[in-house]
């Protein structure tokens, strides 16, 4: 498990900076002590008569050697700084040539039963499967466990999402379809069967939020108290809101969103997921802003938004809706990278490589042009193999909560910028006010809750 | 008997096979330095492209130890 964190966005992607850096400076010193180690060599050869020419021989040939050496090694110092500069282009270029081979692969799947959309279906099918069994037993067969925590499985899901766009259309207007009651596609209705989730009510319904608790709490000064506050959905409530003044006077939020849990007869469901990922309507984005009213923000009053896994796409939908004065975002683990938001509200977006559920937005650097978003990796299987038996073990709050304490300590320049300007307005003048929210679908026949727990 | 010259000649070897063995030493170093960077600890196009690079320096630089080694070589025997 790698402590070093893979920072992209910001305008530019970087790579583990600090050891690259030593990389460089390393490269440069290597050619100057070979350019000595080539001047003392030609000035044995000069030392050396022609009765020992052999040696002599050799000697030059080795200083003439170690001088090309010597150039071409402080020229490679030079091509790294350069190359890290231009890594985003890099990493662009590489990415539009694997896309362009799972557009190949998804074209010869033509004659498979509902073509790429059926390939598609399946990858998606698996993360669902994932999540929903995650949910069940926390534990599932050795080889999905392997697949499920690979890096390799999570960059196919990125790949292919990032082609599939209309693709994904037939399986998204298939699931809408589903939830609004309208005719299903049979390719749809036969995936859900397939993945074992249509038992799963895909219907919205209405929602009720209701103020659980309060308490007064310190502002949050670091991202790793930030990520740490995020509710645990299946607890108290899914919603947690912090308001306070801020060292001007002006009256501030935190809305802080749990993730996917699949306690019955609550919005943070799969039904939700799906609907979030379409665009389409979803209970717990509409729990949400109705939790946010209730508390009585106005339209104009900052917030900054914290969400992991689903409760990061319900941020963005948020945010995206325009409903609301965003000041911030820290999504960890979501699904929901792709959703457009305005490139004034400074993000910073942390993702396990190995984690497939933010794999489902496609590419990590959808953001890497905006000056303001910056996506922060890490890798958690570099060093020990991922647990057999574990599903979607590179999602776990706790290592995220983790990753954003080192997120605290990087001097990552881009890193830096994006927390000191999510993090210093939330300086509070005096105590803040949290209260948990939690939401509730209205069901007509409601059925007995049955309490998992997903993370 | 061995003259003056042939005396000093030998003394000049010896100490140019010191030399010779001296620089040696240090390119071993300066081989470890060069396995040191093949690793970057991240991958990617123009992360591949140089770990190549460093793999072809690091050959031409153990092809120069080789040569001082073989040189140093000579001049012992040429010492004795």
């Amino acid at each position: 498990m790698s402590d070093e964190l893979i920072v992209s966005g910001g305008g530019v992607i970087t790579i583990p900076t600090a050891s690259l850096s030593a990389m460089i400076d390393t490269a440069a010193l290597l050619g100057v002590d070979l350019h000595r180690s080539e001047s003392r060599a030609a000035a044995l050869a000069a030392e050396i008569d022609w009765e020992a020419g052999e040696a002599r021989r050799m000697i030059v040939a080795a200083a003439g050697t170690l001088g090309d050496v010597a150039v071409r090694t402080r020229q490679l110092s030079t091509a790294l700084a350069e190359a890290i500069e231009n890594y985003s282009e890099t990493e662009q270029t590489a990415r539009r040539n694997a896309e362009a081979r799972a557009s190949a692969l998804v074209g010869q799947s033509a004659w498979l039963p509902g073509g790429g959309a059926f390939i598609t279906s399946l990858l998606l099918g698996a993360v669902l499967v994932a999540l929903t069994r995650a949910g069940d037993r926390g534990t599932g067969p050795a080889t999905v466990g392997r697949l499920v925590n690979s890096e390799e499985v999570t960059d196919l899901v990125r790949t292919v999402v990032a082609t599939s766009d209309d693709l994904l259309l037939g399986p998204a207007s298939g699931l809408v379809a589903a939830m609004s009651g309208e005719s299903v596609d049979g390719e749809i209705a036969a995936m859900f069967l397939a993945i074992g989730v249509a038992g799963t009510s895909l219907r919205e319904t209405p929602v009720t939020v209701a103020r659980r608790s309060v308490e007064s709490v310190v502002a949050p000064g670091s991202l790793g108290q930030l990520v740490a506050r995020i509710p645990d959905a299946s607890g108290t409530g899914q919603i947690r809101i912090e308001r306070f003044r801020d060292a001007t006077g002006q009256m501030r939020s935190i809305v802080y969103l749990g993730g996917t849990t699949d306690e019955s007869g609550q919005p943070w469901d799969m039904t939700s997921n799906i609907g979030l990922m379409a665009g389409a309507d979803a209970g717990s984005a509409r729990a949400a802003a109705d939790a946010m009213r209730t508390e009585g923000i106005a339209p104009d009053e900052p917030v900054t938004f914290v969400g992991y896994s689903q409760g990061g796409a319900i941020a963005s939908r948020l945010i995206e809706s325009g409903e609301w004065s965003a000041a911030g975002l820290v999504t960890v683990g979501s699904p929901g990278a792709d959703i457009p938001i305005p490139t004034n509200v400074p993000v910073i977006a942390f993702e396990h490589t190995e984690d497939l559920i933010p794999a489902l937005a496609g590419p990590s650097d959808v953001h890497a042009d905006e000056p303001k978003a910056v996506t922060v990796q890490r890798t958690l299987f570099d060093e020990i193999d991922p647990p057999a038996d574990a599903l979607l073990t590179a999602h776990d709050f706790a290592a995220y909560t983790e990753t954003a304490r080192l997120a605290d300590a990087t001097e990552d320049a881009r890193v830096v910028a994006a927390r000191e300007e999510i993090l210093v307005p939330l300086g509070a003048t005096g105590a803040a006010q949290a209260a948990i929210y939690r939401a509730e679908r209205v069901i007509a026949d409601d059925p007995p809750k049955v309490v998992r727990r997903l993370r | 008997m061995l003259t003056h010259d042939d005396t000093q000649r030998r003394f000049d070897r010896s100490r140019q096979a010191g030399d010779a063995s001296e620089i040696v030493t240090e390119l071993s170093r300066r081989l470890a330095q060069m396995d040191a960077l093949i690793d970057l600890g991240w991958h990617g196009p123009a992360a591949d492209q140089f770990a190549r690079t460093v793999v072809w320096l690091r050959e031409d630089l153990a092809r120069a130890r080789d040569l001082v080694e073989r040189g140093a070589q000579l001049l012992r025997a040429a010492s004795l």
